[in-house]
């Protein structure tokens, strides 16, 4: 069965596989859509396209307009999120022939939908990737962060990039990173989130680059039902927890790593703090960050 | 002593208490100048949405503000020509980068404003103008009312 033809892709849902998207002057015939892998669940994102590209027989994804918004609460403080493909399509500019970034080129349909043609990224993301490795914590600590360190300080200096550059990465996560294989950096992928953030623009971001950072010097993220439910490796840190041992902005997610680990240094542990209840004090740039980081690193890892 | 105040202006109770707490000093009003500053914030792609009335009604609403602020001043017997209303619809980053910028370029000595309390996340997430201005500025009074 021949596809169909699109040019106006306002209509994503019925776009399905075996028909051809047409942008610009190029043609490629979609092969199914994208899904979101989240916490064991699986939804299929219908405006994101698998696709071949007839012309080179290149396998892309096809990200197509879709302007979802909704409000978000985070520690009772509303955040409005919205997705903005024409932000997307102006960091592809921006960030083209950076080893960071995903590449790929952003069209309009006649109808003024944008349309992103985007190289798939091969590799685990950097949440499989640190999950995959066994090894217990203070052997990883030593043997395996101080690389992984290195490259995330590289991975936030790209986003420092964004940032001078007046765009917010918009969804920082640990799965929004993924370990390239062909060439070992980490690099960034999916920036068309955004969110309303009136007086500290950034916010969002650097609470991201926060998580990602514990995550790594943690090797996965602490909570308190696994805390107060796996005593065989927490030992009695239950009865030794505060308020402020935890995330500023996620109640249970543990933060205070040197409770566990007493063999992170002081230093390091501390820049984990500024994102927990304990903190006064806030990142507001990625310079801030990045200037504790890097102290960290050439203190302890280089 | 000549004395000249930049008073920030917004929507709020803390602001309107700033205001009040400022009107009831005990100037000596021939040497106190007042200037009544309100910065638009960037306007959000939603706002961006909502087209050019929305930007004038907005614009007409805050003249209006300024000049109902200065009338409370006034009415506390400072004198009209001594206070002055600044609207600025510059397209800073954020409220507090304009306050810093228009501090700047005038020449005040005290800068006052109305400050709403905040959870710490609330801070963290939305930042704090107050804070901002207390980091950015030197050799300045600044006048933060909760």
């Amino acid at each position: 069965m021949t596809g169909r033809q699109f040019t106006d892709t306002s209509d994503f849902y019925s776009i399905d596989c075996g028909d051809k998207i047409i942008v610009a002057d190029r043609v490629l015939t979609v092969t199914g859509h994208e899904w979101e892998r989240r916490f064991g669940i699986e939804d299929p994102k219908m405006w994101v396209k698998r696709a071949v590209e007839d012309a080179t027989e290149q396998k892309k994804i096809v990200k197509l307009s879709f302007l979802e918004s909704f409000y978000t609460t985070l520690a009772g403080v509303k955040i409005r999120c919205f997705r903005n493909p024409d932000k997307e399509g102006q960091i592809l500019s921006l960030v083209r022939d950076h080893p960071l970034f995903m590449q790929g080129e952003s069209y309009h349909d006649p109808k003024g939908n944008n349309i992103r043609i985007i190289d798939i990224v091969r590799g685990p993301n950097f949440f499989n990737y640190i999950n995959t490795i066994r090894m217990d914590h203070r052997q990883y600590f030593h043997e395996v962060l101080p690389d992984i360190f290195k490259k995330l300080i590289k991975a936030f200096e790209a986003i420092r990039f964004l940032h001078i550059n007046d765009y917010r990465h918009g969804d920082i996560r640990n799965d929004h990173l993924i370990f390239q294989r062909k060439t070992g950096n980490y690099v960034w992928i999916d920036f068309d989130y955004d969110y309303s953030a009136t007086e500290n623009p950034f916010a969002m971001d650097l609470f991201g680059l926060g998580n990602i950072l514990l995550y790594a010097i943690g090797k996965g993220f602490h909570d308190l039902y696994m805390i107060t439910h796996n005593t065989d490796f927490y030992g009695d840190l239950q009865d030794n927890l505060e308020e402020r041992d935890f995330s500023l902005l996620d109640k249970w997610r543990f933060i205070n790593l040197r409770k566990i680990y007493p063999y992170i240094p002081k230093m390091v542990n501390d820049v984990l703090m500024h994102f927990s209840k304990r903190s006064n004090v806030y990142y507001e740039t990625i310079d801030e960050l990045l200037e504790d980081i890097n102290r960290c690193y050439y203190s302890f890892f280089a | 002593m000549k004395h000249s105040i930049l008073i920030v202006i917004k929507d709020s109770v803390s602001s309107r208490e700033a205001l009040e707490y400022i009107s009831l000093l005990p100037f000596c009003k021939e040497d106190v100048e007042i200037t009544l500053l309100h910065i638009f914030r960037k306007t959000s792609m939603s706002e961006e949405l909502m087209g050019e009335n929305f930007t004038e009604e907005e614009t007409k609403k805050w003249q209006k503000q300024l000049e109902n602020a200065k009338e409370i001043l006034i009415s506390q017997g400072l004198l009209p020509e001594k206070i002055h209303t600044k609207l600025v619809s510059d397209a800073y980053p954020t409220v507090a980068d304009g306050i810093i910028d228009q501090f700047k370029k005038g020449s005040y000595g005290t800068l006052v404003l109305g400050h709403k309390k905040k959870s710490r996340a609330e801070e963290f997430v939305k930042g704090d103008i107050s804070i901002k201005l207390l980091r950015n500025l030197e050799g300045v009074a600044i006048l933060s009312i909760t």
